[in-house]
């Protein structure tokens, strides 16, 4: 599926209500990536000149949407999700995110219900993977604690 | 304030229902586009291990936040917009943006429902737009009308 490039500006008006603008634009890769920084800031300037609120935000990057079909997998249910608990390894601060659509197959048969880490297969992988890309909202590296199974609430 | 990187995901379940996985991750530069690059696909491919669902969009960039205060002026409101009217120079279809708290001063006197594409900062805008904006299919635009909008009445 093709890649589309992506550029969000949020303005925060009078009574602090938030409104987005978005626009496509060049993909983004590491030959034009300070050519079009320049662009950016320049377009992002010209939008201030026409506008009154705060600029609040700006987000950018490249997006691809890569199928629009449903899962063919009965198990596959986004009320079952992996409940990642993780910690910034330099302010020790904790955080979490949810992984919908949870292979239970991955649980823990010792530990039931976690994710089994310590399986030299994919929950490690996922980990590994986990700790060498995700950074805290602060920007420290990150270390997975756990890896919960939760769903809605019963 | 510095860019900071992000990536989302979106999985789609057996219904078709979605949820997203959102993370911060290191901002994206040129130098370091290709590390960053095998990283996600890595940490993508990891995510993908440990879930049943299918994976339709990712969206990776940075995110800068600039400001988290309201606006001084009392003029500034979100209700009011530019809608920006523009066509792909190939395909000649029509899109728009909205832009919110347009500033009324650069409406046009002699074409009041629209901004003054001529004139200072509204002009610089149409050099920027058209310079830098694409159309959904990849191609260059040309702005055809700024009107100010706001809430249907």
């Amino acid at each position: 599926m093709p890649v589309t490039g992506k550029l969000t500006i949020s303005h925060i008006d009078y009574d602090g209500e938030v409104s987005n603008s978005f626009a496509h634009v060049t993909v983004l890769s590491a030959a034009n990536f300070d050519a079009q920084a320049t662009l950016r800031t320049n377009y992002v300037a010209a939008v201030e000149a026409i506008v009154l609120g705060n600029l609040q935000k700006t987000e950018y990057g490249n997006m691809s949407l890569q199928s629009n079909s449903a899962s063919d997998d009965q198990d596959a249910q986004r009320e079952l999700k992996w409940l990642v608990s993780y910690h910034d390894t330099t302010s020790l601060k904790r955080y979490s995110l949810e992984i919908g659509t949870a292979d239970v197959a991955q649980l823990d048969p010792n530990d039931r219900a976690h994710a089994n880490i310590g399986d030299a297969g994919v929950v490690d992988a996922f980990v590994t993977a986990f700790e060498a890309y995700v950074l805290s909202p602060t920007g420290g590296a990150v270390s997975v604690d756990e890896i919960t199974l939760v769903g809605r609430p019963v | 304030m510095a860019d900071k990187g992000f990536v989302t995901l979106t999985i789609a379940d057996y219904d078709t229902e979605v949820s997203l996985v959102a993370v911060a991750c290191t901002a994206l530069s040129a130098a370091n586009w290709t590390a960053q690059s095998i990283a996600r696909g890595l940490f993508i491919s990891g995510v993908q291990g440990i879930s049943k669902g299918l994976r339709v969009q990712q969206q990776y960039g940075n995110r800068n936040l600039e400001n988290i205060g309201a606006a001084e002026l009392p003029v500034a409101q979100r209700e009011l917009k530019w809608l920006v009217q523009y066509h792909d120079t190939v395909t000649l279809a029509r899109y728009t943006i909205t832009v919110p708290c347009a500033d009324v001063a650069l409406l046009d006197p002699d074409n009041r429902p629209y901004a003054l594409l001529s004139g200072g900062a509204m002009s610089f805008f149409v050099s920027q737009f058209n310079g830098f904006v694409l159309s959904p299919t990849g191609h260059a635009v040309v702005i055809d009308s700024i009107k100010l909008v706001g809430r249907a009445l």
